[in-house]
């Protein structure tokens, strides 16, 4: 004789916390299952390989001075190290984002999710902290970490009295290239159900955006079409953000302006695609 | 396969072929005109020319570029005037296009046929004046020069520079001897439409640009004077095509076809290093970098292209500099 | 007498291979063609022809928009290098290639295919035929309704038209042959799409940038190689890949894009014949 388990209503017995510290639980179950895939540590590690390059290019420099001319280290050379780093945050973002939501509303998770003691915004800022750290480590740290490798390798705070905004413009260009990716993503994870699809989306929005600006720009010679590109954007801001003269005469203000569209734009997508309830017509 | 299905398949294939009809319509109808109108003047090219050139004189001489570039350089006034004292040839009122057909071998001789309004008895004036005769031959009337050694360095040629009237509009200029020739090659059918592999080159250049020229390079080389390291980089090319559309800017495509893949690799590399190494080398004038910018290299198999545009703002840049040559020595210093 | 069991790939006497391909041809190409996959295809294709209307339209309204001498047949070139040859084509053949296999693995749905009396190369082989169709049909009005749009500005269309006749082609071709190569990638890995990606946007971009012989190893070498139109040069990855990109031939490009559809095409067929698919509850 087998058991019958009771299916009817029970109440949640278990310890209520307080609204507002649920996305912990989400991130912390996000970030488990993106690190059990090895491919993603594969890549993750992978995206340290321009890091220790930048760091023999700081040793050379700092050891041998006649190098200087050829590798100087610049704010320049940070701003570019964050630049080559977009490539490796590119896959990651796909990687790591596509199925972010996608995979909840393949399998009706969300209705379960948001059954229990969990705010829509919780679940969002569970999943969206778990890319967010997956990008951190390609952008952020190793971009830190080289910060801190020169002054180590300097033994002065030499570069740092010469550009005293180069801290934060390190930590605000890499944050810029996390934020916007990772809304991006997964608003857009949030409107399908197969992650392949939010992947080519994705890749779509990058390169498609790139092209467009890049007939447009050829075709009435200025380089002003910039805004028209999500990654020129990102680099017409970061050049901005350190001082430097811009590859492209894009106004400063329109491509960051583009870029805060595209965040609300992902936000009003979430605040439409990620309800409890799903109402069929 | 539902009807849906059905309908959307049949919609694109419908939607590429009338786009392939389209274009086929004007393929045919757009490039064999431009054919015709030089059809005339090729046929008094003969069949072993090692290059053959064609430029429509009225749309270049009435270009925005061309206007400007006579502001720019004032000094091509010059050979105007000359031309027009030596054969009483207006070159900028009286010619409409002409075809020239160069020997190579490093023989000088060569005709050029222009098409346009001539006044015959101007000519005829001009030329009795430096001495040539009048003659009658195959059946058209020639004005044939006194006969001048020519010495190019390697050896010496006797040329009797004649003008010839071929008919209606049509006007040959060259060595008595090569004009000759022509009137023959016109009437055997030994002219250009005897050299299947010319021609070929010559329909796919003609229509294209307001100038072309196809070249036997292996001929061309030949010509003394030439600097061994060009003959050397030419070595591996058979064929030379070029055309340019003259008109605000100058937009043109080169063509070489090479022996064989191999030549045509090296070809490529060498034309891709160059246009790498012109833009590495570029100065911050955005002129000559917008120009370098336009250099397009391109091709596949034995092809080898090169498309290029000189915008005009690049004559701006010539403009200046001619203006800075002319200036006085000490103001040129500031 | 103990019977032969008949190898799980192999069908039953009298089911051909083509005649079963035909038939999973027939059935999967209204499903692939009506499917949201088809919306982003349209949307990817429909770009170029929405980019050159709005050309049109602001010419016609004598909008100085073509500077430096840009013609109209320039500008549809850099379109068919940035929108088709360098995304469309890879993108979609990744999209729909990895997904061949793994879209019936996915919806749980392979198990009632594999049931069919048919060989079990004729799936993969009949939904690579109904990829192809679909790919092509909504690509090539697109190229040529810009085409006719772009060509005759400045330009003419007689000029150009052969040019137009080698992109067709190229369009074909470039979708049967990274379409076979990434229904292998389909078969052999469990997450295509990121090695996909990878291929197209990491290994090729890199391969055509180094000297040597490393550039054979990529598609785009060969497509690239067919393309007419000047590859334009807007980064410094451009400008290298273009010094370091000796075209090759036309005998060669067809050798390897041929080489490329047979081995992928065996491999896919191949690991589908003698794979056994668990699939995960």
């Amino acid at each position: 004789m087998s058991l019958v388990h009771d299916q009817s209503y029970r109440r949640y017995t278990g310890a209520r916390r307080p609204i507002g510290r649920a996305w912990i639980v989400i991130l912390r179950t996000t970030l488990g299952a993106l690190f059990a895939r090895r491919p993603l540590i594969g890549l993750l590690l992978l995206s340290w390989v321009p890091f220790l390059v930048r760091t023999v290019q700081i040793y050379v420099v700092e050891s041998y001075p006649q190098a200087v001319e050829v590798l100087a280290v610049s704010p320049r050379t940070f701003r570019d190290f964050i630049d080559f780093q977009g490539l490796f945050a590119f896959f990651v973002t796909i990687y790591a984002g596509s199925g972010l939501i996608a995979g909840d509303r393949r399998v009706n998770a969300l209705q379960i999710y948001l059954s229990k003691p969990l705010l829509r915004t919780e679940y969002i800022a569970g999943k969206l902290g778990a890319l967010m750290v997956c990008l951190a480590l390609v952008t952020l740290v190793p971009a830190v970490m080289l910060l801190i490798m020169q002054v180590l390798m300097a033994g002065n705070l030499a570069l740092h009295r010469a550009a005293p905004g180069l801290l934060p413009a390190v930590l605000l260009a890499s944050m810029l290239r996390i934020v916007v990716p990772a809304m991006v993503m997964v608003a857009l994870s949030s409107l399908s159900t197969s992650s392949r699809y939010v992947a080519v989306m994705y890749a779509g929005l990058l390169f498609v955006s790139e092209a467009l600006y890049g007939v447009v720009a050829r075709a009435t010679g200025s380089t002003r079409v910039a805004w028209l590109s999500l990654p020129r954007n990102l680099d017409v801001v970061t050049d901005a953000i350190f001082r430097l003269p811009s590859q492209h005469d894009a106004p400063v203000v329109l491509s960051a302006l583009v870029l805060i569209a595209f965040v609300v734009a992902s936000i009003v997508v979430l605040e439409r695609r990620v309800r409890g309830v799903e109402v069929v017509a | 396969m539902a009807p849906n299905t059905r309908r959307f398949l049949f919609g694109s294939a419908l939607v590429v072929a009338a786009g392939l009809c389209t274009g086929l319509v004007a393929y045919y109808s757009g490039v064999l005109p431009s054919r015709q109108v030089v059809r005339g003047e090729l046929a008094f090219i003969p069949a072993d020319v090692a290059a053959v050139a064609y430029a429509d004189v009225r749309q270049i001489m009435d270009s925005e570029f061309r206007q400007r570039l006579r502001s720019a350089l004032p000094a091509a006034g010059s050979e105007k005037d000359r031309m027009l004292e030596a054969t009483g040839i207006d070159i900028e009122r009286d010619i409409d296009a002409v075809v020239a057909g160069l020997q190579g071998d490093g023989t000088p001789g060569g005709i050029a046929i222009l098409r346009g309004r001539f006044d015959r008895s101007r000519i005829e004036a001009a030329a009795l004046q430096h001495g040539a005769v009048e003659e009658q031959y195959g059946g058209y009337a020639m004005l044939v020069g006194r006969p001048h050694t020519f010495d190019d360095g390697t050896s010496s040629h006797r040329l009797a520079p004649s003008v010839a009237f071929l008919g209606d509009g049509l006007l040959g200029l060259g060595d008595a001897d090569e004009l000759r020739r022509a009137i023959d090659v016109s009437v055997s059918g030994e002219s250009l439409s005897a050299a299947p592999d010319m021609m070929r080159l010559i329909d796919d250049v003609s229509g294209t640009g307001d100038a072309w020229f196809v070249a036997r390079v292996a001929r061309m080389t030949r010509q003394p004077g030439l600097p061994e390291q060009v003959q050397n980089q030419l070595a591996g090319v058979e064929w030379l095509a070029a055309s340019a559309n003259i008109d605000r800017s100058v937009r043109g495509r080169v063509r070489a076809e090479a022996r064989d893949d191999r030549s045509a690799e090296d070809l490529r590399a060498v034309v891709n290093g160059a246009v790498a190494a012109a833009r590495l080398f570029a100065g911050q004038d955005q002129r000559v970098t917008a120009a370098l910018n336009s250099l397009q290299a391109s091709g596949s198999g034995r092809q080898v292209e090169l498309a290029f545009e000189l915008p005009p703002s690049l004559l701006e840049l010539l403009e200046a500099r001619a203006a800075a040559a002319m200036s006085p020595g000490p103001a040129a210093g500031h | 007498m103990e019977q032969a069991t008949p190898r799980p790939g192999a069908g039953p006497a009298g089911t051909g291979v083509l005649a079963a391909s035909m038939r999973v041809f027939d059935l999967s190409l209204g499903r692939m063609l009506w499917s949201r996959r088809t919306i982003f295809t349209a949307l990817v294709a429909g770009l170029p022809v929405v980019v050159a209307l709005v050309l049109r339209t602001l010419l016609a309204f004598e909008v100085p928009v073509m500077q430096g001498g840009v013609t109209g047949p320039v500008v549809f070139g850099l379109m068919f290098w940035g929108f088709v040859v360098r995304f469309a084509i890879p993108v979609l053949a990744v999209f729909y290639g990895t997904a061949l296999i793994a879209d019936e693995v996915e919806d749980r749905t392979i198990t009632y295919l594999f049931t069919r009396p048919i060989p079990r190369a004729s799936v993969v082989l009949g939904k690579y035929l109904a990829y192809l169709v679909c790919a092509t049909s909504v690509l090539l009005p697109a190229v040529v309704l810009t085409w006719l749009l772009l060509a005759p500005i400045d330009g003419a269309l007689a000029a150009s038209f052969p040019d137009l006749g080698v992109d067709l082609v190229i369009v074909v071709v470039g979708f049967v042959a990274y379409g076979a190569l990434f229904a292998a990638v389909g078969t052999i890995f469990d997450r295509p799409l990121l090695f996909g990606l990878l291929f197209v946007f990491g290994w090729e971009n890199l391969a055509l940038a180094l000297p040597g012989q490393l550039r054979r190893a990529s598609v785009a070498h060969y497509l690239q190689g067919l393309v007419p139109h000047a590859m334009p040069a807007d980064t410094p990855l451009d400008v290298l890949q273009r010094a370091m990109t000796g075209a090759p031939g036309v005998l060669e490009c067809a050798l390897g894009l041929g080489l490329v559809t047979v081995v992928g095409l065996l491999i896919a067929a191949r690991v589908v014949s003698n794979r056994e698919y668990v699939l995960e509850h």
